[in-house]
């Protein structure tokens, strides 16, 4: 909404936005999307998440071959990793939380252009996204919305540094 | 013209997945990404360069589109509501979209969004609504009072 109002959106996209943010605010509690009880990912897989992003951001800007063909290379090469080991639940998990790493890699030029931001969105990525396991269940976006958080807190707290230190 | 392509490929792009997933048994991070690959790669082969709104907004679109489909059978098990929740994912893309260009994760959000709106709808429009509120109301009240 911030974003938006900084913008100058017109009043009718606003109002759309308002609309929605309550349909998806009665959908938060009417719905069953959630555990009844908080549950936290693994640490050690969320590892893979910023392993994702860097592979995704090279992709992306080094390569030059875009950010849609960047994430979904990077996702489709991790949803195989599962295949390794079909009895191994450690890597049944990985290609939701790389799929969500590689969001975090397709942020582009005008956003980011730095190695350290990505890492940095990423971590703060991994960690929205390792206490969300138990809320959104079965919606689709929610690895994307994980990502959009993360960089969005980490522009957010770059640019306050930045307005803080110069 | 271009609204209706893009919604069409939207609808495409969601059903597509949820097909995989629900017909062919594939992994969802699977179906999403090959297909939005596939669309990817193909529009990047055949016009490479191009400054055509419509080839420029597909691939991100249908990507997009993917994360609709990727919903589970739990939360909604109709093609119908998978399609609405597409329609309303390309229409926030085109009119929205612009506003968080370059966000990693902005397709994800959009169709989480679209799919959450469209997951209320349905409790919205039943009329024993208010009567469900209340009762689940009361009841946390009772459980939050034997709890103490």
């Amino acid at each position: 909404m911030f974003i938006l109002v900084d913008q100058k959106a017109p009043a009718i996209i606003l109002t759309g936005v308002a609309v929605i943010a309550f349909c998806v605010l009665y959908s938060y509690f009417k719905t069953p999307l959630h555990l009844p009880e908080l549950q936290a990912g693994s640490w050690k897989i969320m590892l893979w998440l910023p392993v994702a992003a860097f592979t995704a951001f090279f992709l992306n800007q080094q390569m030059a071959l875009g950010p849609v063909i960047a994430g979904s290379a990077t996702g489709l090469a991790a949803s195989f990793l599962p295949e390794i080991n079909k009895q191994s639940k450690y890597l049944a998990d990985l290609p939701e939380v790389m799929y969500c790493g590689a969001f975090v890699g397709m942020t582009s030029t005008n956003v980011s252009n730095n190695v350290s931001f990505i890492l940095f969105a990423s971590v703060i990525t991994a960690f929205f996204f390792m206490f969300s396991k138990s809320l959104f269940q079965g919606i689709g976006g929610k690895a994307g919305t994980m990502a959009f958080i993360g960089v969005t807190v980490a522009v957010l707290l770059y640019k306050m540094y930045v307005s803080w230190i110069g | 013209m271009d609204r209706i392509i893009l919604i069409l490929v939207a609808v495409i792009g969601a059903t597509g997945v949820q097909y995989l997933i629900r017909y062919k048994q594939w992994n969802a991070v699977r179906a999403s990404s090959f297909l939005a690959l596939l669309v990817a790669v193909i529009f990047k082969l055949a016009f490479n360069g191009s400054s055509n709104y419509l080839v420029n907004a597909i691939p991100p679109l249908f990507l997009g589109a993917t994360f609709v489909g990727m919903v589970s059978a739990k939360q909604t098990s109709s093609f119908i509501s998978i399609g609405l929740a597409a329609v309303l994912y390309s229409l926030l893309f085109i009119y929205s979209g612009k506003y968080y260009q370059g966000y990693g994760g902005l397709l994800g959000t959009t169709a989480c969004v679209s799919l959450l709106v469209v997951l209320s709808s349905k409790y919205l429009k039943s009329n024993k609504k208010l009567r469900l509120g209340l009762r689940k109301l009361a009841r946390t009240g009772k459980n939050v009072i034997t709890d103490k």
